[in-house]
């Protein structure tokens, strides 16, 4: 058996502007407007409990905390069982911090140049949103970003399987998020084969060359 | 098959190249400056570590100033499907910067417009990848290098890492308290924060055979790598260095080498009290009592984040190819918690033949390299 059968894609959540799912569950939920659903980010038992401070986290923290949330349910390991295995996190994003920069700079401008916001600060790296959730999910194995100028949602699979292969975690919450949309593959050991659990290289083949997150839940959705 | 450096090269705040790096680290004299660049006069400190010569009235971002010289050098000389990785935590935000102070036109302060930058410099077909981990995007950079090479995927990959001083980061830095306005003390009981520095370099990283076909000399190995999360809090470190022991030790296992045979760290050693605290605390988990040679280069060159864990990585390798452990530079009244393990003098090491780089960034983020002679 190739070694890359022995990882699979555990469980995918994701979430834009009106819409939240997780897609092994095969769930797809409205939410804010007429829905009466609140947001994902202020439903403390889909984000399985409290998050600290969410309501400061600029917004690409909040949808990747949100995202890890999905595809861990959707994985079916709860924020408590998280905490207790080896994962770690990887992101990407077409943009890196650059919002969060403009925000912070144009607020130091506002200020007349003197004092810096050092809440805004703090999300001045493409690796801030991964650190929040590895905050509140114990994420303890590792937390970085990875970007490929114009690569699709392969280079995301690509990059997390290289981890889990060199050992440095068990599992890898994948996740690719901007400030209105955002989705998380959770990959780790399965029983590859089982449409719930499909092998890694797989999926792979699937999502080659897709790049939005609807594009790329709508190619899980058929091979889940 | 082994993960071998093959060439290097780096800018920091004591000029151009790791000799001149070195010889400052020897002298005890920090290269840091009063900072000119901008107004400082309302920030909590007024210095930093500055590459001569830079210009903020030039055309190019600061960035480039200092990876243009850097890798005009490597032209036409890097291995054929050479890979390349930049690493850096806010590249040219100095564009940015400009723009939003309605001087220029918009730029492209992305990171992904810097890895193009550089790969025209390099004049490279390979699309590249960025690495970002917080002031420890370096030594993440190499570690996904040596995945890289070592699951055969590439044979040759090169790390470019940078970062500057800019009115940015420093009132970042500034706004959180995090600067010691006497300069970074890393390791001394009185340390009150870091200091602000700058720095480009790279690393060409090869598999050992790639190597020998290519008839390029290992300068040395590249032996283990490991990567750990904190999972505690956005800007402050574990109190308990549990998870940075435990990136040293997955880069340990990776090596295949025991404690034991490490002969000096690099810390990460920012001069804050901090995570100089925590990082003690992890050596200790994983040598015990048996000090180990420690230092920090930050008190010298300042903290050059997204290029500071490269910097300590080549000092790292000049210091094993030196048999020499340099200075703590600044570390005057060594804290009673790193007693015995760091030192304010540079100290001989003849039998030293494998080191431990070690690295910490904002969100936790823990890397550990082994370097072998």
């Amino acid at each position: 058996m190739n070694d890359h059968l022995k990882t699979t894609v555990l469980g995918a959540g994701w979430l834009d502007a009106g819409t939240f799912g997780c897609v092994r569950r095969s769930e797809r939920t409205a939410y804010g407007g007429k829905t009466g659903i609140q947001p994902p980010w202020q439903n403390a038992e889909l984000l399985g409990g409290p998050v600290k401070n969410i309501g400061r986290f600029d917004a690409v923290s909040r949808l990747t905390c949100c995202a890890c949330a999905l595809a861990l349910r959707d994985a079916g390991l709860s924020a408590e069982e998280s905490r207790k295995l080896d994962i770690g996190i990887l992101g990407t994003n077409t943009d890196g911090s650059l919002d969060a920069n403009r925000s912070y700079f144009s607020d130091y401008l506002k200020a007349g140049r003197k004092l810096g916001s050092g809440h805004l600060f703090i999300y001045t790296l493409p690796t801030s949103p991964l650190a929040e959730a590895t905050i509140h999910f114990g994420l303890k194995a590792c937390n970085l970003y990875i970007g490929h100028d114009g690569g699709g949602a392969e280079t995301l699979l690509d990059d997390a399987l290289l981890l889990i292969e060199d050992g440095q975690a068990a599992r890898i919450l994948a996740v690719k998020a901007a400030s209105s949309e955002a989705i998380c593959l959770l990959l780790g050991p399965g029983k590859p084969g089982s449409g719930k659990s499909p092998a890694v290289n797989d999926v792979r083949k699937f999502v080659a060359g897709e790049k939005s997150v609807n594009g790329v839940v709508s190619k899980l959705e058929k091979i889940f | 098959m082994s993960v071998v450096v093959v060439e290097h090269d780096l800018v920091t705040a004591y000029g151009a190249g790791l000799d001149r790096c070195w010889q400052g680290l020897l002298s005890g004299k920090p290269a840091t400056s009063h900072v000119k660049r901008f107004n400082t006069d309302s920030f909590q400190c007024h210095i930093a570590a500055m590459v001569p010569s830079l210009d903020t009235a030039a055309s190019s971002s600061l960035v480039m100033q200092m990876l243009q010289p850097l890798l005009k050098r490597l032209e036409g000389r890097l291995p054929a499907g050479t890979e390349v990785i930049l690493a850096s935590t806010t590249g040219e935000i100095d564009l940015l910067q400009r723009e939003l102070l309605g001087g220029t036109q918009a730029h492209d302060s992305r990171l992904y417009h810097l890895l193009e930058k550089t790969r025209e410099l390099l004049k490279v077909s390979g699309k590249g990848l960025v690495v970002s981990a917080a002031c420890a995007s370096a030594s993440a950079a190499v570690a996904h290098a040596g995945m890289l090479i070592e699951s055969g995927n590439r044979n040759s990959v090169l790390v470019v890492a940078c970062d500057a001083v800019s009115e940015f980061v420093y009132s970042g830095f500034s706004s959180l308290m995090a600067l010691d306005p006497e300069g970074a003390r890393p390791f001394d009981r009185s340390r009150k924060g870091l200091t602000i520095g700058e720095a480009a370099g790279y690393a060409l990283l090869m598999g050992s055979e790639a190597a020998r076909r290519e008839k390029r000399p290992a300068i040395c190995e590249v032996a283990g790598w490991g990567l750990s999360c904190d999972a505690n809090h956005m800007t402050g470190s574990s109190r308990d260095g549990v998870p940075l022991s435990m990136a040293i030790q997955k880069a340990l296992l990776k090596s295949g080498l025991a404690a034991t045979s490490i002969g000096s760290i690099s810390a990460h050693g920012t001069g804050t009290p901090y995570n100089d605290s925590m990082e003690m605390k992890a050596f200790k988990l994983v040598f015990g009592n048996e000090p180990v040679p420690t230092y920090s280069v930050k008190g010298a060159v300042g903290h050059t984040m997204g290029a500071a864990a490269l910097v300590d990585m080549l000092v790292a390798v000049k210091s094993l190819n030196e048999k020499v452990v340099p200075p703590s530079v600044n570390a005057r009244d060594i804290d009673p918690e790193a007693a015995g393990w760091v030192s304010p003098s540079a100290l001989p090491a003849p039998r030293m033949d494998t080191v431990l780089s070690t690295n910490s960034g904002f969100g936790g983020i823990n890397t550990a390299l082994v370097m072998r002679a």
